[in-house]
């Protein structure tokens, strides 16, 4: 082996999306000069004009694909890429621009746009996983700071990161909530919702609203009727499952099987 | 290309939010052609938010920019409110603008710091610029995460905070979780006054007469002594030198 160490080279990329998730790495105030000096940050455009040529040890995607040249660059991002992460809801199901999916997107634009000849972009938005292969996926509208350090970590150190795959009901438990949805009375998405934000909204007295999307196996017919009970009406369920992971499988089936 | 013409492409514009390409072409020194490609994809939220719950609307516009989500929170709990009839108290209203000063903090220091001033500079970003001035770098990101504790504290969490609603709050923080802050926001009063008196006012000049270079004049205030006078002298002329500049020597009016 050789003597020399080079440092691994980490490059983010964007594709459609608000930028949070990538932001939420310079958000590590106490953390990123650590993180610089153990990897190059090799492609960053929203931190950096350096560009390093790949291939990338790392690649974190962020964003998902609602444009004809997303569609090639992601596969080109992809070949330059020993291991690629998505990182956030738009990138891992579709994200709120996902909602074009249950609608049509050429009656949207002139809606939007005063000038609609400038606008190109597909009929849906995707996730990268449905274009590529991804290697892991970090959930969330926006990602957890605390998973994203984690996960570099981990990568620098050459182990899986511990990401959990229970629902946000157990991060209630474990911080001691009384329960929003059995108790509180409150629509909460946190029984078939993915844990990761450290049951963040039922912490500040409101149900989740299932940023993180559905958790493994998700019972949604349970929490359906639980949500009836509490007066919501089929509508209300699919509204509440169609924001920010929408086009997820578990909660685009649940919707489209209530509309 | 004659050789009168210069073109000035920039393919992706770094440090910006969202995703452009300028290209500017000049022939003889006249600007001929200006062409700025905005390739950020739409994402039609004003379309999305059809047939949505007024209740929604904040944070469904808060996705429009994960680097100020407190302004669409803002502005559409307020549409909503007006709509409704509906005026904040008081105690609210400091509350909302509280967190939004949380977002001016961290966004306003993420752009100062980190996007712009490697720019002016000559560093390629924040992390780069910390290898020679790692003081100033770890000063930007303690200021940085004092706006983003406002917003966890109060809103959640620094990206898409969580308490925002149309009417006020989910939940008001506790006096103790705000008092907290207070030790942070008075280094901070600081540390910002400092930062500012160790700026320059910089004005550029084009080329006038027969001269072929800019001219660039910073002037600020400073006391000085032997040693800054030589850190100073050292500083403009190893910025003129990485601009392929000069440094002409310096004027100084002296107060008593």
């Amino acid at each position: 082996m050789s003597a020399v160490s080079v440092k691994p080279k980490l490059a983010v990329w964007k594709f459609s999306s608000c930028d949070g998730c990538q932001l939420t790495l310079l958000d590590c105030e106490d953390e990123l000069l650590a993180i610089a000096e153990g990897v190059d940050i090799a492609y960053f455009p929203e931190a950096t004009s350096a560009e390093v040529e790949g291939p990338y040890d790392v690649s974190l995607v962020e964003g998902s694909v609602t444009t004809a040249h997303d569609v090639d660059r992601i596969h080109e991002i992809r070949e330059r890429s020993a291991l690629l992460v998505t990182i956030g809801a738009c990138a891992t199901s579709g994200g709120i621009q996902a909602l074009r999916n249950f609608a049509d997107v050429r009656e949207w634009i002139p809606l939007v746009y005063a000038s609609p000849e400038f606008v190109s972009t597909l009929e849906t938005s995707t996730p990268i996983a449905d274009h590529v292969a991804v290697d892991l996926e970090l959930r969330g509208c926006p990602i957890s700071k605390a998973q994203l350090v984690e996960t570099i970590s981990a990568l620098l150190a050459g182990r899986r990161p511990r990401l959990p795959t229970t629902s946000v009901c157990i991060e209630c438990k474990a911080r001691g909530t009384p329960c929003v949805l059995v108790a509180g009375g409150a629509w909460c998405l946190g029984p078939v919702t993915q844990a990761g934000c450290g049951a963040l909204c039922p912490a500040y007295g409101r149900g989740c609203y299932g940023c993180f999307g559905p958790m493994e196996s998700p019972n949604m017919d349970a929490l359906a009727r639980r949500w009836h009970e509490l007066g919501a009406s089929d509508a209300d369920l699919v509204r509440a499952l169609r924001t920010f992971n929408a086009n997820a499988p578990a909660f685009r089936e649940a919707s489209l099987d209530r509309e | 290309m004659s050789e009168a013409t210069r073109e000035i492409r920039t393919d992706y514009l770094a440090r910006v939010e969202g995703e452009g390409a300028m290209l500017v072409r000049i022939r003889d020194g006249a600007l001929e052609e200006v062409q700025f490609r905005i390739f950020e994809p739409p994402r039609f939220f004003e379309a999305l938010l059809r047939g949505r719950r007024f209740s929604e609307a904040p944070d469904i516009t808060a996705r429009i920019c994960g680097i100020c989500p407190i302004a669409y929170m803002a502005s559409s709990a307020q549409a909503m409110e007006r709509a409704c009839g509906v005026e904040l108290p008081e105690q609210l209203r400091l509350l909302r603008r509280l967190v939004y000063c949380g977002e001016w903090i961290e966004s306003h220091v993420l752009h100062v710091a980190m996007l712009h001033a490697p720019d002016f500079l000559g560093y390629d970003g924040a992390i780069e610029l910390a290898r020679d001035r790692r003081d100033l770098v770890e000063l930007a990101l303690r200021l940085k995460k004092l706006g983003n504790e406002l917003m966890r504290v109060i809103g959640g969490r620094e990206v898409h905070p969580v308490n925002f609603r149309v009417g006020g709050f989910y939940r008001v923080p506790a006096e103790a979780e705000l008092r907290a802050l207070v030790p942070e926001l008075e280094w901070a009063r600081e540390a910002a006054r400092e930062l500012e008196e160790a700026g320059y006012d910089v004005t550029v000049a084009p080329p006038s007469g027969d001269a072929s270079h800019w001219s660039v004049r910073a002037e600020g205030s400073r006391v000085v002594d032997e040693t800054t006078i030589v850190a100073f002298r050292a500083w403009f002329e190893r910025l003129a030198a990485d601009h392929a500049g000069e440094y002409d020597g310096w004027e100084a009016a002296r107060t008593p």
